[in-house]
């Protein structure tokens, strides 16, 4: 399944699963949780992805954001 | 809006001992008849607010890089107001999380500062502390903001669903501030999520992993569904262009990021590099310290102490207690963390510092930090002190020992930049230069992965929020350097008294020499240079520009290759003895002394390489 690294700018997904407990907590305190849709905002080559949902920009390292698992739309 | 006094007072958990941590002992603050939390995410506006109630504006917002200090104000009707780092929520994920929660949990009431532009996200924290029951007021703002992005908020609606008053404001402009102290008295438990367990259960629930990530996503589901509720978004009064966006977004692209990067080095070079550490300190250290301020010291004491006294060298000599620090603290210190701490304070003001943070964090990741490091590595080319310190924003323990390492052997401070320019141009200019420069990224990258691969465990790796991107607030800036400074030199201050003392000790009964001599055969034979110049190491442990201005007087007998190679040892060579005691405090004695005997052998051995190198290649 892609994850949120393979986003690429502009592409919407939707969020199906977070594999670390730790970082789903931590995304579930800023608004990422399963179900929810983003929008791929920005990317640094390997490095964090910026996403967007809302008018909430977040970064999320490459390490976390391999982690989350996404459909795309 | 009232005035009142303000205190900085490091919390207890945080700091591990000396006079300024001890807790608030102020009169006024020992009557209070409350005390009052203000909590919020990072970049709510929570300085802002915290300023306007107190009158004095007290810095501990969550990515600027200082301490981890719990600034507390007295405002209106005797409160004690704290304020408590700015954090996502109140989980225990690091530091910074587990302060204000104890903060939260401590206080009478919370008054809970949210962005209306970030609803979603901010209100989960809201309802973590509704949830424990505290009795809190919340204030929504950056109004302007949300209005412009077309977003409405349902305010009677918000304050029924949470049942707890809520005010709306634009904390920058003053707008709806002075609503926060009369609706105090209003200040409720309000509605705790469906099915929430009494406070003393939740807690322990919480403390579980597992049972945590099942309760937050039970809260995230029921916030989702009021938030749902109260907020709609008017596409027509959306503003269609935004500039602050198009930049936000310019400034992520790996190429603009890069080229405005540089700029950003450039500019802090300049301006602090040179105009501050060189032309300024100039005039501080030279004219004005040596001018007048430390005759006047001298000819003070030796009015009853004679000059040849053993007491009079420890308070007034050359590297006097009275003397020296007065001088290094003032008239070098001073200017150099100002221009720091201003020049940072815009960056992240204007919501540019987070945006470079993502850029360096592919780097950082593979020398086992993440993009919040960027902070203590600019602050690090300032001052190792000051960036030693501010290492407390990392999140983990693993993180700040690579922080703190990387920062005591690699990072070159700016109060040796006057005299490492001065030399470079003696050495050959660019060539030196690169060399230089060359030689410590080099080092800087092995050390940092050959740590990440080495300590036990795993960094954390970044979620950071991105501000959209603002004019900087001249006064928010001000304020912020001011009270950073101010914490800074309160903390540092007597560590530099100490090294001088230590120094003049040395001094006095004949260490300093001997010392001298037992480095010389290493920096014959290892660096191949003259005798004189184990003197130039010593001195650089006392102040890291003592080294290299030692150095500058004896460039004219050494060749380039020499200069280089000494410049080169003493960069990485042990740092300054004020730096080495935050270290030692920050980082307990084992990690310090591992670090001072790392700092020895990388310095010398990196040191006998390079010179062999620019002999072999001759490329000076
Ligand atoms: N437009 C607007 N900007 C605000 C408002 N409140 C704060 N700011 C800006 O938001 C940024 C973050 O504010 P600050 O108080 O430092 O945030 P903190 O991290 O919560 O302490 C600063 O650039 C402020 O000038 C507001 O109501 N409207």
């Amino acid at each position: 399944m892609p994850t949120l690294d393979d986003l690429k700018v502009g592409h919407c997904a939707l969020i199906k699963h977070i594999q670390d407990p730790d970082v789903a907590t931590q995304a579930l305190r800023m608004g990422i949780s399963v179900g929810e849709t983003i929008t791929c905002l920005a990317r640094v080559p390997s490095g964090p992805t910026v996403i967007q949902r809302g008018g909430m920009e977040l970064a999320i390292g490459q390490a976390l954001s391999q982690q989350i698992e996404v459909e795309l739309q | 809006m009232s005035s009142g006094r303000a205190t900085v007072a490091s919390d207890p958990h945080v700091c591990s001992g000396g006079p300024h941590c001890s807790t608030v002992s102020d009169i006024a603050i020992d009557n209070a008849t409350e005390t009052i939390a203000l909590a919020g995410n990072p970049n709510v506006g929570k300085s802002v607010v915290f300023n306007a109630l107190t009158g004095l504006y007290t810095n501990v917002s969550n990515f600027p890089g200082t301490t981890v200090g719990i600034p507390s104000g007295m405002m209106e009707g005797n409160r004690l107001l704290k304020d408590t780092p700015g954090v996502y929520g109140i989980s225990k994920f690091s530091e910074e999380e587990m302060v204000a929660e104890k903060a939260i949990l401590a206080a009478d009431k919370v008054i809970n500062v949210m962005s209306a532009l970030s609803l979603e996200r901010d209100i989960f924290l809201t309802q973590h502390v509704i949830d424990y029951q505290k009795p809190m007021v919340v204030v929504l703002n950056q109004m302007d903001e949300a209005e412009k992005n077309g977003v409405i908020i349902d305010i009677p609606k918000l304050e029924a669903l949470l049942g707890v008053p809520v005010i709306p404001t634009v904390a920058v402009t003053g707008e709806g501030l002075n609503q926060i102290i009369p609706t105090l008295s209003q200040a409720r438990v309000g509605n705790p999520m469906p099915d929430c367990p009494d406070p003393e259960q939740l807690k322990a629930l919480e403390d579980n992993p597992v049972q945590r990530l099942h309760i937050y996503g039970l809260r995230r589901q029921y916030i989702n569904a009021l938030v749902h509720q109260v907020l709609s978004n008017n596409e027509a009064k959306k503003q269609t262009f935004s500039f602050s966006r198009l930049l936000g977004k310019l400034l992520l692209n790996p190429v603009v990021g890069a080229i405005s990067g540089l700029m950003a080095m450039v500019a802090l070079y300049q301006i602090v590099g040179i105009w501050i550490s060189v032309n300024l300190v100039d005039i501080t250290e030279k004219k004005l310290m040596l001018g007048y301020i430390v005759p006047g010291i001298q000819a003070l004491f030796s009015s009853f102490l004679p000059k040849t006294s053993a007491l009079y060298t420890i308070l007034a000599g050359e590297f006097g207690v009275f003397t020296m620090s007065i001088q290094y603290i003032f008239g070098v210190l001073f200017p150099l963390i100002l221009g720091f701490y201003i020049y940072i304070s815009i960056l992240e003001d204007c919501g540019y510092l987070p945006r470079i943070a993502v850029l360096c964090d592919g780097l950082l990741t593979k020398i086992g930090l993440n993009g919040r490091a960027v902070i203590p590595i600019i602050l690090g080319f300032g001052c190792v002190t000051m960036a030693t310190v501010s290492t407390r924003v990392l999140t983990s323990e693993r993180e700040r020992t690579i922080a703190s390492t990387i920062l005591a052997i690699t990072i070159p401070c700016s109060a040796q930049i006057a005299v490492i320019v001065a030399l470079m141009a003696m050495a050959g200019g660019l060539k030196a230069w690169a060399v230089f420069i060359g030689v410590l990224s080099l080092v800087l990258i092995v050390m940092g992965t050959a740590l990440n691969k080495l300590l036990p465990g795993k960094s954390t790796s970044l979620i950071l929020d991105l501000p959209p991107m603002r004019v900087p607030s001249l006064k928010n800036i001000a304020r912020k350097t001011w009270v950073r400074t101010m914490v800074f030199l309160k903390e540092a201050s007597p560590l530099f008294i100490l090294g001088s003392l230590l120094v003049s000790v040395m001094q006095v009964t004949g260490l300093l020499g001997l010392s001298e001599r037992l480095l010389a055969p290493l920096t014959v034979d290892l660096l191949h240079l003259p005798t004189q110049t184990a003197q130039i190491f010593i001195m650089g442990m006392v102040r890291r520009d003592f080294g290299g201005a030692g150095l500058y007087f004896l460039a004219h007998q050494l060749s380039a290759t020499q200069i280089l190679t000494a410049l080169i040892t003493i960069a990485l060579f042990v740092p300054c003895i004020a730096s080495f005691t935050v270290i030692a405090k920050e980082r307990g004695t084992r990690e310090s002394v591992m670090l001072l005997a790392g700092s020895w052998l990388i310095a010398f051995a990196v040191g006998a390489l390079t010179v062999r190198a620019i002999e072999l290649s001759g490329i000076l």
